[in-house]
């Protein structure tokens, strides 16, 4: 199949529009270095978290007189520590992204923006390409010099496999299990008895998890009619099948359902999904439907 | 139901091509589209093991009836009541001899058959078929089977009465034959219908019906059956005339009878013919600048036809050349024999006694007649009873007596109109014939008669004496002597069937140019066929044939001797399958026992089969549109 052109996905304006962008998280986590996010950790950050009975060693300028005058006991004032944020990219390679052109353009033009977000913020931006499990991996990057890897690397991807969603988590847990951080999956999640089970495994070990739905509008709405042969571009043998209206109806009552219970699902564990059609441009996807989706802010 | 617009054939065509058609579609839509899509789990999920083939077959079946009802509406169908007669196919041959150019009543015989076969044509039923055939000597269609009566009555507009006889029997087989490949269904009924002036004895083939109209009602007719001119004998100048007038009619009947020449006339006299009665007269003639004689009878009152038939009521002839053919005959005795040929006008007798023969007696002879006597002679020769020996051209086996004879070869011209089977010989030799020679009377032995032809010269020897047999008593023997003659001197060999009657096989002089042909008599270029080395004409007209090339002229009467066609009433009784026409409504059995009172217009049926087209065509759009939504 032959790649689509990756180069110079966004322009300056767009860019500079990400960088006012901020990814949300409903979690905190615990970095390693300052960035601009809050951490688990207490220390000397800005955001006041707690008060804790002074014990001897703490330091004595985080004492909150003001307390001690009123109760007159001494309390030390705890502090959020600014760190910085892991955020895996799990981005679908198999060969259903590349069903159409477009699907898979988007995707990593998705993602791409995402991290771009991430890379300003100084968090760690693990991408990884998956399919029947993770098979592309790109070294940790951090920073803002860091976008221009992290394009490269996106636009290499090949769209190739079946999906198993399970086996992705599954390879992303032995490597990344024993981290913290925000798993933004970029997929189409065509893997429908995977797809639950795969975002359990996520919660399980403690990410958070943000599912990107990557669609186009003919897979929501299907437009053809009659005697067709369906072909599954991720293999299989082709099934005949006579497409009439009503069955076209089923299919989209099944469509929506699988959205919707995968949806449900990822909201239940305060995780986040946002359906992103391919219709809708990319800009308006970013800054709108991922900002009505809070998963930035 | 029948198809009134397509015939099954055509029908069983137009739907196959359709269906084939529709089959063909029906096959390529049925390869279906390739559609790759990244949903196919869901797909799978919904689909899973529905199959809508019968769908797609059922429709193809709605198609294919649509098709068929189409082919049915084009093909015009009709149904038939239940007690509907069946259809016929009949074929019509009319009779165009010469007979139905009788004049009776106000119209000719065959206007009367033209009347009937129109009106057979016009009481045709819608699924009656007619053929027109016309008949004379042969059998010609006229037009393919057609329900259509305008055009049948458009192809008897081009019938005519001709001159020759009619031969029925070949006729009405080859409309057999036209009717068995007619296809006009299983149901349908083969008829022949035969319209002539009087019935034939003809049969036809089990499966087919044959039905003989007979129209004409005159009784009376006279005709010049005979008529001929000969030179007088001896030294008398002119001619003599010999005709016969014969009475076909029950009546007796006056006649003018005229001999003439196309410029004058050269005497008349009134006949009065008894009812089935011959006259014959004789006259003489002076001698004559034309050669050309006629003779004409013609009412006794008036000048006007004599009867309805005027084709009958003209001989022509020639007067013949006077030519002296000098004969010797070498003979000890022979009274049958020299009377015989001094009967004939023609020969200048010279008789020899054998033992006074010389070859120089035969300086000025033109042919020699050995009786008894063989020499060798320089010019032809006929040889009596040859007694062999060195010298004599004929030698013989063995005596026999009393021999059986075979059937006398009639090809030739020595036996030309004469016939030996039944003359007692009692005794004759069997003669030894040599390579080349023609037998034309043998026993079962042997040959008694042969014809040589040597360096030119024409011999002919008869293996027994004629006055050992009955030959000279019989009429065949002067024939015999002056056939011979003919055949040595070379007369025959043209126009030996000088005087023809039409339809007869006339044989024409070499040397006419078949591409220039020869000029009948109502003026026209015929050309003779070549058969054999010869140039043969059938005439059809009576009247005079002539050819000229450079110098050379020939001229050769040809009358209309048919006594069949001159009978004017020939074989009328009524007889189941043959009925008498006298202008009335053409008979339920001629017209396919048809009425059209008793068989109503069968409605049309197309304009129902469009309503249930219609219909499946919207039972096929909406059985279309379920297939598209569910």
């Amino acid at each position: 199949m032959t790649q689509p052109q990756f180069e110079a996905p966004f322009d300056a304006t767009f860019l500079a529009r990400l960088q006012k962008l901020h990814l949300c998280s409903r979690r905190i986590f615990s970095g390693r270095m300052h960035a601009q996010h809050v951490s688990r950790k207490l220390g000397a950050g800005m955001e006041f978290a707690d008060y804790r009975p002074y014990a001897p060693g703490d330091d004595l300028r985080l004492l909150d007189w003001n307390l001690y005058g009123r109760v007159e006991k001494l309390y030390t004032k705890l502090y959020r520590v600014e760190e910085d944020r892991n955020l895996f990219f799990l981005v679908d390679v198999s060969a259903s992204m590349a069903a159409e052109r477009k699907k898979f353009d988007y995707a990593r033009k998705l993602a791409a923006a995402v991290a771009y977000i991430g890379l300003y913020e100084m968090d760690r931006v693990f991408l990884m390409g998956f399919s029947q499990g993770i098979t592309v991996t790109q070294p940790v990057l951090r920073g803002r010099k860091a976008v221009v890897e992290a394009l490269y690397f996106l636009s290499r991807l090949k769209a190739t496999g079946e999906t198993d969603l399970v086996q992705t988590c599954r390879d992303f847990t032995k490597i990344h299990g024993s981290k913290e951080g925000m798993v933004l999956v970029v997929s189409d999640f065509l893997d429908l008895d995977g797809a639950v089970p795969a975002m359990d495994a996520l919660f399980k070990f403690g990410f958070e998890v943000l599912a990107l739905h990557v669609v186009t509008p003919r897979e929501l709405r299907p437009d053809f009619l009659g005697e067709w042969r369906l072909a599954d571009p991720e293999g299989g043998r082709p099934h005949a099948a006579h497409i009439t209206r009503r069955l076209i109806a089923r299919y989209r009552q099944e469509f929506t359902a699988h959205s919707t219970r995968l949806r449900r699902h990822l909201q239940a564990r305060q995780g986040g999904y946002v359906r992103a059609v391919t219709s809708v441009p990319l800009e308006d996807m970013i800054l709108k439907e991922l900002r009505a989706g809070h998963l930035l802010a | 139901m029948r198809l009134f617009g397509l015939t099954p054939t055509e029908f069983t065509l137009l739907f196959s091509a359709a269906a084939l058609l529709a089959v063909i579609i029906y096959l390529l839509a049925f390869r279906k589209r390739t559609a790759v899509v990244a949903a196919d789990p869901i797909w799978r999920k919904i689909v899973g093991k529905r199959r809508t083939p019968y769908r797609k077959l059922l429709a193809l079946l709605i198609q294919l009836l649509v098709l068929f009802l189409l082919s049915l509406a084009l093909g015009d169908p009709r149904f038939l009541p239940a007690r509907a007669k069946p259809p016929v196919s009949m074929a019509l041959v009319v009779d165009v001899s010469a007979s139905m150019s009788f004049t009776d009543g106000g119209g000719t015989r065959m206007n009367r058959a033209l009347e009937f076969a129109a009106a057979v044509a016009d009481a045709m039923g819608p699924r009656d078929r007619m053929t027109l055939m016309a008949m004379d000597d042969s059998c010609r269609p006229l037009l393919p089977y057609t329900s259509d009566p305008q055009e049948i009555r458009d192809a008897l507009g081009d019938l005519k009465p001709t001159t020759v006889s009619e031969e029925a029997q070949p006729a009405v087989d080859f409309a057999a034959s036209s009717l068995t490949g007619a296809g006009s269904g299983d149901d349908a009924v083969g008829r022949i219908v035969l319209v002539s002036d009087r019935f034939h004895a003809v049969r036809v083939p089990p499966r087919l019906e044959l039905v003989q109209v007979a129209v004409g009602e005159s009784t009376e007719n006279l005709a010049v059956t005979a008529f001929d001119i000969r030179p007088r004998g001896g030294a008398a100048r002119g001619s003599e005339v010999f005709l016969e007038v014969a009475n076909y009619g029950r009546r007796s009947r006056k006649v003018r009878l005229s001999i003439h020449t196309r410029e004058a006339l050269l005497g008349e006299e009134i006949l009065e013919v008894p009812g089935s009665e011959v006259v014959t007269r004789s006259y003489f003639l002076k001698p004559l600048e034309t050669d050309r004689v006629m003779a004409t009878i013609t009412a006794a009152r008036g000048g006007g036809p004599a009867d309805g038939f005027v084709l009958d009521d003209r001989a022509f002839a020639l007067t013949p050349e006077r030519s002296t053919r000098r004969v010797v005959l070498v003979t000890s005795g022979n009274l049958y024999l020299e009377k015989a040929l001094e009967l004939n006008p023609s020969v200048e007798l010279k008789v020899v006694a054998p033992e006074r023969y010389r070859p120089a007696v035969l300086s000025r002879a033109q042919a020699v007649f050995f009786d008894g006597v063989c020499q060798p002679a320089p010019i032809p020769a006929v040889y009596f009873n040859p007694p062999g020996g060195s010298g004599c051209p004929f030698a013989y086996d063995l005596e026999v007596e009393f021999p059986v004879l075979l059937p006398l070869r009639g090809d030739h011209m020595v036996t030309r109109g004469i016939t030996l089977i039944d003359v007692q010989v009692q005794q004759a030799c069997r003669l030894l014939p040599e390579p080349g020679d023609v037998e034309l009377l043998s026993d079962h032995g042997g040959p008694l008669i042969i014809a040589r032809q040597k360096d030119s010269i024409r011999l002919l020897g008869i293996g027994f004496d004629v006055s050992k047999s009955d030959l000279p008593l019989r009429v065949a023997f002067p024939i015999l002597l002056h056939n011979v003659l003919d055949w040595f001197l070379g007369e025959a060999d043209i126009g030996g069937f000088n005087e023809s009657g039409v339809g007869d096989l006339m044989e024409l002089p070499a040397w006419v140019d078949p591409d220039e042909g020869i000029v009948n008599p109502v003026g026209d270029r015929v050309a003779p066929r070549e058969v054999g080395g010869k140039l043969l004409l059938r005439p059809r007209q009576p009247g005079y044939y002539t050819a000229q090339r450079g110098s050379r002229r020939w001229v050769a009467p040809v009358n209309f001797y048919l006594e069949d066609e001159s009978m004017p009433e020939g074989d009328r009784r009524e007889a189941p399958g043959r009925l008498r026409w006298r202008g009335d409504q053409p008979p339920a059995l001629v017209v396919a026992g048809f009425d059209k009172a008793e068989y109503p217009e069968p409605p049309l049926q197309w304009p129902v089969i469009l309503l249930a087209i219609a219909w499946l065509l919207l039972f096929d759009w909406i059985f279309y549109v379920f297939r598209i939504l569910f």
